[in-house]
């Protein structure tokens, strides 16, 4: 079996692929096998077809698929899974936190891009990457939730919320928080006073 | 009729609807190199036998349906529904069939791929090929060693080194 020419082999793995009966584990698993199969697993376009399988939406222009990328597509999918966990079984947030978390989106190209393309020049890891990217989503994330905050119908909140629109009313009806106005200046305005006319009297 | 003439001398007649399941008699033929005997140097008598059985299979139930919509054009549109369901089962029944075709050992599968391969049979090759696949799949190294009867060329220190840098894919 292993006597099979090398474009065959190409073809039984592609194929695979293409039928989702190979995953990325199969793949590995044969590159371990001996040198000739870690060569032929390195092949850029047995991994283009893995990631645009398993990560739809991924579209770089920048990057070549292979092995390395869909290795950090995946770490930072788990990654972001693991943040996710831990985000959702802080039970400060679940009390008012009524929507499902949101689903695991692969990096925007133009993020990635300058991520990676900042890596040489910062010496970033490929896991400093991934880690940066990962906290970058969810903190992303905790911003999406905080903006959407207010609206939750929660007592605790409310009462909170009634407090700081409270303040927020007295300070505008309060004379004495106003800026005071110097009388006979010119921008000077009475308040209780009818308005001006347009030729003033003469007494 | 077309003969052909496998690596070990046996001949085989065949219909030409047949034989132009593969991409290579079919180009021979169109290219009106004719020859009624096309020897085939790298497939011997038991595999072509095996590779006859599937084009004879599947050029009879594309046959069977062509003749099945001819008769649905000349009895009208009423029983329009009647031929579908039954192009559907003949497909359904070609799956199975090719399910049970494709139930052999290795040494058979592998010859069958090369054949497949030289040959040019683009649903043979596919077929073989997915069930090669799923002899891959999900097994460890060792597992796909042993099926295959693959020897590990590399050194120990090479080994680990391959080891370390793919575990990413089993957390």
């Amino acid at each position: 079996m292993e006597s099979l020419p090398d474009d065959v082999w190409h073809k039984i793995l592609q194929i695979g692929i293409q039928e989702e009966r190979l995953e990325h584990t199969d793949l590995c698993s044969l590159a371990i096998v001996n040198s000739h199969f870690d060569q032929l697993t390195q092949d850029p376009a047995l991994w283009a077809t893995l990631v645009s399988r398993d990560f739809p939406s991924f579209f770089s222009f920048f990057q070549v698929p292979s092995k390395a990328l869909y290795r950090r597509e995946h770490k930072a999918k788990r990654e972001h899974e693991r943040l996710l966990n831990i985000w959702n079984n802080d039970t400060w947030y679940d009390e008012f936190w009524p929507f499902e978390p949101i689903d695991y989106t692969p990096i925007q190209f133009s993020h990635s891009a300058i991520l990676v393309n900042s890596g040489p020049q910062l010496n970033l890891s490929d896991d400093d990457l991934i880690n940066f990217y990962a906290s970058l989503r969810v903190l992303s994330f905790r911003e999406e939730r905080d903006q959407v905050l207010p609206q939750v119908n929660q007592p605790s909140l409310r009462e909170a919320r009634n407090r700081y629109y409270e303040s927020k009313l007295s300070k505008r009806f309060d004379k004495s928080s106003r800026t005071k106005v110097i009388p006979n200046s010119k921008s000077y305005i009475p308040m209780n006073r009818p308005p001006r006319r347009s030729m003033p009297r003469k007494i | 009729m077309i003969t052909l003439t496998s690596s070990d001398g046996v001949q085989f007649d065949v219909r030409e609807a047949v034989a132009k399941e593969s991409q290579i008699i079919r180009d021979m033929i169109q290219d009106d190199c004719v020859i009624t005997n096309i020897p085939l140097a790298n497939v011997n008598h038991k595999i072509l036998s095996i590779v006859l059985e599937y084009c004879q299979m599947h050029v009879d139930k594309t046959e069977m349906e062509v003749n099945a919509s001819k008769h649905q054009t000349t009895t009208g549109e009423g029983s329009s529904s009647v031929p579908v369901a039954l192009k559907v089962s003949s497909n359904k029944n070609l799956n199975d069939w090719d399910k049970e075709f494709i139930n052999v050992d290795l040494d058979t599968l592998y010859d069958l791929i090369l054949a497949a391969n030289y040959l040019n049979i683009s649903g043979l090759l596919n077929l073989t090929t997915q069930a090669a696949a799923d002899i891959i799949k999900g097994k460890t190294t060792e597992e796909i060693r042993a099926t295959f009867n693959i020897k590990n060329d590399f050194t120990p220190e090479e080994e680990a080194a391959i080891r370390k840098e793919n575990p990413w894919a089993f957390e």
